[in-house]
């Protein structure tokens, strides 16, 4: 377990723009978002909806309660719940679409169990490089579209973590998707 | 791309989008005064912002969630059984992921449900699922899955049952392919397979659609006594305590509490009537489309499922017969809700087989049956069915209210009909005398 003093730090460092500390803080919330999950999963069958902030807002108060650290803003940790998940996804749908033979599961079709399906996870890369792009674009942008997408936030929450009028946040979702289909389609077009 | 352009390209966006489609592209020439690479630029960006079908608009959340849980404790890990080969995943719950596979000796294919090695030492849930292989095979009834063995191999627990090929009531509904004889159908098949069960002493717990199987035959199997209790038949109450599956923090129950009875819902004893009305739920939703009781929170749906009564009007009303088990079945006063099983098994199979025959030994087909156009003449017949029924079975008792009401439909049918006749009647004489005018 890494020391607490250390998180502190690391917490303190991020929120001052040092991005490298995400890289390390990152490991630690996405643990606590692994057993959150599966005591969701544990409870309940695979058919229903998570409840997105709930979910957070635990894995929050455990990391508060065992670090004794203050996060200065929530929207902190929304946003790293936010890159977490679309790491991990990525990670999955990379997986997926160069699946190997004679592996280990060899025999058994992950694709029936519903969690990540051949064509999402193509639709996924193509989507994670386009939001790379629109990163150096327009910032604001492709944070909105991780919060919504990958964190699973509504428009309603995520105005209210970047601290803007939720209109605003509509109307940058708007162009948002609209440039990211059009980059995706376009690529699609490209291949064909 | 610079930043003063992407600047202009939002700009004109923002205010184009919400114009009319005709006046945007004549208001995006002129806000680019002219320049073609940006009129293009907001034009197609425009054009993608029409389109509805950006999968954008379903956050992927949930799918991160249930992979970070399942790699938490290696939920997908393929079991290293000697007698059995694994085949595919047929599908998974939060702590067991069921295989489809071969038992090498017996030559045949299996479900073999395995719960992952990380819960190898969780005695609570080995326990749990031992008494779902010990319930599930103390009912030998062909609308259950038979359960051919438990046992732990490679450090893994494991449970083999027969394998059903079929798809699940969930998708059916999802697919819209359960029409009201069919919903008749697999209720009856799932009361008996139910009925079977409380005889043995056994309270399911859990039924919902997502638990029953129909093959392509029509054959239901009902699955997943994991939760399943036995009940004590001296006192009628089911042993066990229901509230530790809601020991968390409130409000952060997840997951649908919808196939609940009331008694569930308030965590107190409940026995095999509790299954009567999950039944009953499942039943409503796939005659109306729609489950008895919504809402937006967990604690909107809690809060209907004890104070309201769900909504009959459409296609239940029609027949009164369904009607009446439906109330039966959903009733919150255990008093009234249906005493035994094979009451409500008889009531269904009595409304199903008349449906599925007809009244003058036609076979109505299942089209036939539900066809907007026959819905009235048909329903018609029904009602005279059990209207006759009940006059020839019990002449001595007095009518019932249900039979009024259907004598009162009948009427209304005809009352309608003679409307029908008056406004043509009334066209016919506006014709009449728009001719005669002319004429003269």
């Amino acid at each position: 377990m890494t020391d607490r003093h250390n998180i502190t730090e690391l917490l303190a460092a991020w929120s001052d723009g040092d991005r490298a500390s995400l890289e390390e803080l990152m490991p630690l919330v996405e643990q606590e978002l692994r057993k959150i999950a599966h005591n969701y999963m544990r409870r309940e069958n695979p058919n229903h909806t998570l409840q997105t902030t709930a979910l957070i807002n635990e894995a929050f108060i455990e990391l508060n309660n065992q670090h004794s650290v203050s996060w200065q803003n929530r929207k902190h940790f929304f946003a790293i719940t936010a890159q977490i998940m679309r790491r991990i996804l990525l990670k999955h749908a990379r997986d997926r679409t160069c699946a190997k033979r004679g592996g280990k599961f060899a025999h058994v079709s992950l694709e029936e169990v519903t969690v990540l399906t051949h064509e999402k996870s193509v639709e996924l890369i193509a989507l994670d490089e386009a939001l790379e792009r629109l990163s150096h674009l327009d910032p604001l942008k492709c944070t909105i579209v991780e919060m919504r997408y990958f964190g699973g936030l509504s428009v309603e929450e995520i105005s209210k973590v970047l601290d803007f009028a939720p209109v605003t946040i509509g109307v940058h979702w708007r162009l948002a998707k609209a440039w990211l289909g059009r980059e995706i389609n376009g690529a699609n077009q490209m291949a064909h | 791309m610079n930043a003063n352009r992407w600047k202009t390209v939002e700009s004109v966006f923002n205010q184009s989008v919400t114009l009319p489609p005709e006046k945007r592209e004549a208001f995006v020439a002129s806000a680019c005064a002219g320049d073609a690479d940006l009129i293009e630029d907001v034009l197609t960006l425009l054009a993608e912002a029409d389109k509805d079908n950006s999968f954008l608009s379903e956050p992927i959340f949930d799918v991160g969630a249930k992979i970070l849980a399942s790699e938490y404790i290696g939920l997908f890990e393929e079991p290293d059984f000697a007698a059995y080969e694994m085949q595919k995943i047929l599908g998974h719950g939060g702590s067991g992921v069921v295989f489809l596979a071969k038992d090498v000796a017996l030559e045949r294919n299996v479900a073999l449900k395995v719960l992952p090695s990380t819960l190898s030492d969780d005695d609570e849930r080995i326990l749990r699922f031992q008494q779902e292989a010990k319930a599930a095979s103390a009912i030998s009834h062909p609308n259950v899955a038979h359960i051919y063995g438990f046992g732990k191999a490679d450090g893994r627990y494991y449970l083999a049952m027969e394998y059903v090929q079929g798809k699940t009531l969930r998708e059916l509904l999802k697919k819209k392919e359960v029409d009201r004889i069919k919903a008749l159908d697999i209720a009856c098949q799932m009361t008996k397979a139910l009925s079977a069960a409380h005889k043995a002493g056994i309270v399911h717990r859990d039924v919902k659609p997502e638990n029953v199987i129909v093959t392509d035959d029509g054959l239901v199997k009902i699955l997943d006594f994991g939760l399943a209790k036995y009940f004590s038949a001296k006192n009628g109450e089911a042993n066990d305590n229901f509230d530790h599956l809601f020991d968390t923090n409130p409000g952060l129950i997840i997951g649908t509490i919808s196939y609940m009875s009331p008694e569930q819902i308030r965590g107190k004893d409940f026995d095999w009537r509790t299954d009567i009305w999950s039944l009953g739920v499942v039943f409503y939703e796939m005659l109306a489309g729609a489950r008895p009781f919504v809402g937006e929170t967990q604690s909107e749906i809690r809060k209907r499922i004890l104070l309201t009564e769900p909504d009959y009007s459409s296609e239940i009303e029609e027949i009164p017969e369904i009607k009446k088990i439906l109330v039966k079945t959903l009733a919150k006063d255990l008093n009234l809700r249906y005493e035994k099983t094979t009451d409500l098994a008889n009531d269904l199979e009595n409304v199903y087989k008349f449906l599925s025959n007809g009244v003058h030994g036609s076979n109505h087909s299942f089209a036939a049956a539900n066809t907007s156009s026959n819905g009235a003449h048909h329903t018609n017949e029904v009602s005279h069915y059990f209207a006759n029924k009940a006059v020839n079975e019990d002449k001595i008792k007095d009518k019932k209210p249900e039979n009024q009401k259907i004598e009162r439909a009948a009427g209304l049918e005809k009352l309608h009909l003679n409307y029908k006749f008056l406004i043509a009647g009334i066209v016919l004489l506006i014709v009449i005398i728009v001719l005669v005018e002319l004429l003269y």
